[in-house]
């Protein structure tokens, strides 16, 4: 899943893409209103976690230009403002959460992944797809009875496929959520991580649930 | 009394009081003058009538009492007629029961009083002096009597009580009639009373509507009457300053929390990343190190504003002592110089050597010190910072001047604010507090002096004046 992250306090960006660069995300930042909404304009982004107080351009001014060119992306406002009213403010103008600083890492990421769980539709923090499950809270993938390990990348792959599941999901979608733009797009990644999927999901003797579909990308499906 | 409009009601109510109680007074007055002039003529005409029946015999004036009976005018009448030797000539009955006034020796006008009987009765009187000639023929002049005339003084009374009985009439009607007038004038003065100060009511309702959180509301001075427009005004300048205040007020709490939360934010944010899982010993230090530089710019924000709290608060009275200038500005180049040669930026003075500022010594280190600090900070590579003093206009005028890119003009003016950045994203790389030159502008004005500051495509130039006494 794919993140920007607008906050021009160098301290707190460093260590928020850290942490959640850890929790498989991949982590865009930008440190004023201006590049972020260039960012947020370029790229289809999961969620976007904006300031509001920011440089050249303000948070509350990007949200709503962001809501007028219709993109997608569920958008977290965090913010040292707090007063009830910049709340109602904030959320009217088109965000989907509203956090406070100082705040816990696990509530922001706790937020950030109901906020896709809403994005794909999902309820349950629990992915099934066949006898294939993926807890997106603690991110372990056990098939059948075995619990699979993973690392952070092939884990990502994987959650944005089962996600998905039953559609065919093509190449560039998988760049575009998976990887930062600082991402070599040009390399064959993907085609890495899902053979390094394929050994580890679909091992020999069980029912393939990783498909490849000629001339357009990648399938996640029972049968 | 302090109700506006019980003082309206009874000041108008005595002011009526006054104007009703004259008229009844007039009237009353007017009315009886009429009636007693009505009487006494009557009165004065009786008498003339019984004078007309005086005759002389034997040298002695004798009433004609023939016709008593059918010529006496009224029976409500009392007379008598009194000789020179106060001897009765003649006396009506009952008319003893007055007291009448006594007879004058020689007087011919007559004269009106009013007696009271022993009854308590009141009754008019009329006295006049008549002159009866002495018949020469008829030999009535003798040795013993040389005089020509006899002098009788007649007295005619009559019974005040209609007269009375009118007044009395009277003075009920006006009774009744002026406290009609009172009670509707009453009723009317608070009736406009309360006309009167509905506008009064209407400014207090439209106040009632403004609140700590709806300072924003005016009073619209349409509809209200042009005595109030001035008062109107006022209040609602009264209220701008108010709002402007409280906006000052809370744009200042939510820059300083603002201000304080994101680094806090960012260390503990730092700290519990760290905290998810086992460190390599170079994460570690790291973040200690981001860690401590957000927890200093906390410390510089944390100490502008206790400054800051202090000074508002007039606990931070400046020490004034003759400062010299020259050895102040070295100091501070001293301590700013590794950061000035790290930016090529030259430091340059023109201070006369025996120039003395009037000034807190600490309080001046500070102001100029954070002036400098800025300067070096936001000036170009291979720029410089010149600072130029002297005495003018009573004081002590201290320049400091950068090469920069300078300050767009329109921000000049805000500059000095709180937390108010040029450009928020530099401020926030420097790690500054944004308080520098709101510290610089405190200082200046305890001092009673100020600072300002102009701009050019050449650079920046802040002035302190600092006033010698």
């Amino acid at each position: 899943m794919r993140l920007l992250i607008v906050e021009d306090n160098r301290a707190l960006l460093k260590s928020l893409k850290k942490g959640l660069e850890e929790e498989s995300f991949a982590v865009d930042t930008a440190e004023d209103g201006e590049e972020g909404l260039f960012l947020a304009e370029a790229n289809d982004y999961d969620v976007v976690i904006l300031d509001l107080m920011l440089p050249k351009i303000d948070g509350l001014t990007l949200l709503s230009k962001v809501r007028a060119k219709r993109l997608s992306a569920h958008i977290l406002i965090l913010t040292a403002r707090d007063a009830p009213e910049d709340k109602v403010r904030g959320l009217n103008s088109g965000a989907d959460d509203y956090l406070t600083k100082p705040f816990r890492f696990e509530e922001l990421l706790a937020r950030i992944r109901a906020l896709l769980r809403r994005k794909y539709r999902a309820k349950n923090p629990r992915l099934l797809v066949a006898d294939l499950e993926i807890d997106t809270t603690t991110r372990a993938v056990i098939r059948g009875d075995r619990k699979i390990p993973l690392r952070p990348k092939e884990y990502a792959l994987l959650e944005y496929l089962a996600h998905r599941a039953g559609e065919i999901v093509t190449r560039s979608e998988i760049w575009e959520h998976l990887y930062d733009w600082q991402d070599d797009t040009t390399s064959n990644l993907i085609d890495v991580f899902i053979s390094r999927l394929r050994k580890k999901i679909d091992r020999p003797g069980l029912r393939p649930l990783i498909r490849t579909v000629r001339g357009s990308g990648y399938l996640l499906k029972a049968e | 009394m302090h109700s506006l409009r019980l003082k309206l009601i009874v000041g108008s109510l005595l002011v009526l009081t006054a104007v009703i109680l004259s008229f009844d007074g007039f009237i009353f007055t007017a009315k009886r003058g009429a009636l007693l002039d009505i009487l006494d003529s009557r009165l004065f005409a009786e008498s003339q009538s019984l004078a007309r029946r005086l005759e002389i015999a034997g040298g002695r004036p004798v009433f004609d009492a023939a016709d008593d009976a059918g010529a006496k005018p009224t029976i409500t009448s009392l007379n008598r007629i009194v000789d020179e030797n106060r001897l009765i000539v003649y006396q009506s009955p009952n008319s003893t029961k007055i007291p009448w006034p006594p007879t004058p020796k020689d007087a011919s006008t007559p004269s009106w009083k009013t007696v009271r009987s022993a009854k308590g009765e009141a009754w008019r009187t009329v006295t006049w002096m008549d002159r009866l000639e002495l018949d020469a023929e008829s030999g009535e002049k003798n040795a013993t009597r040389p005089e020509t005339t006899i002098t009788v003084a007649i007295q005619c009374a009559e019974s005040l009580a209609e007269t009375d009985e009118e007044l009395r009439e009277l003075a009920s009607l006006l009774a009744g009639l002026s406290l009609a007038a009172f009670l509707i004038a009453g009723g009317g003065s608070f009736l406009l009373a309360g006309w009167a100060l509905r506008p009064i009511r209407r400014i207090n309702k439209a106040l009632a509507g403004v609140s700590e959180t709806r300072l924003d509301r005016r009073i619209n001075p349409e509809g209200f009457d042009t005595e109030l427009h001035p008062l109107i005004e006022q209040l609602n300048a009264a209220l701008d300053r108010l709002d402007k205040g409280f906006q000052r007020e809370r744009q200042f709490t939510a820059d300083a929390s603002h201000e304080l939360r994101t680094p806090l934010a960012a260390i503990l944010n730092t700290i519990e990343v760290m905290l998810r899982r086992p460190r390599a010993e170079h994460e570690l230090i790291e973040a200690h190190q981001d860690n401590w530089r957000a927890a200093r710019s906390m410390q510089a924000i944390i100490e502008g504003l206790l400054l800051l709290a202090r000074m508002d608060a007039g606990k931070a009275a400046p020490a004034k002592e003759k400062i010299p200038l020259l050895a102040l500005v070295d100091d501070i180049f001293a301590s700013v110089g590794p950061q000035a040669e790290a930016g090529k930026v030259r430091l340059e003075r023109a201070i006369d050597p025996g120039l003395r500022v009037l000034a807190d010594p600490s309080q001046l280190r500070l102001a100029l010190a954070n002036l400098i600090d800025n300067a070096v900070r936001y000036n170009r590579l291979n720029g410089s910072v010149t600072i130029r003093a002297r005495m003018s206009e009573g004081g002590a005028l201290i320049e400091v001047g950068d090469t920069g890119i300078g300050i767009p003009t329109e921000q000049l003016p805000r500059i000095f604010e709180r937390f108010y950045r040029v450009d928020p994203s530099r401020a926030e790389a420097t790690g500054r507090s944004g308080l520098g030159l709101s510290i610089v502008r405190k200082i200046a004005e305890t001092h009673g002096g100020r600072v300002t500051a102009t701009s050019g495509p050449e650079g920046s130039i802040m002035t302190v004046f600092l006033p010698e006494a």
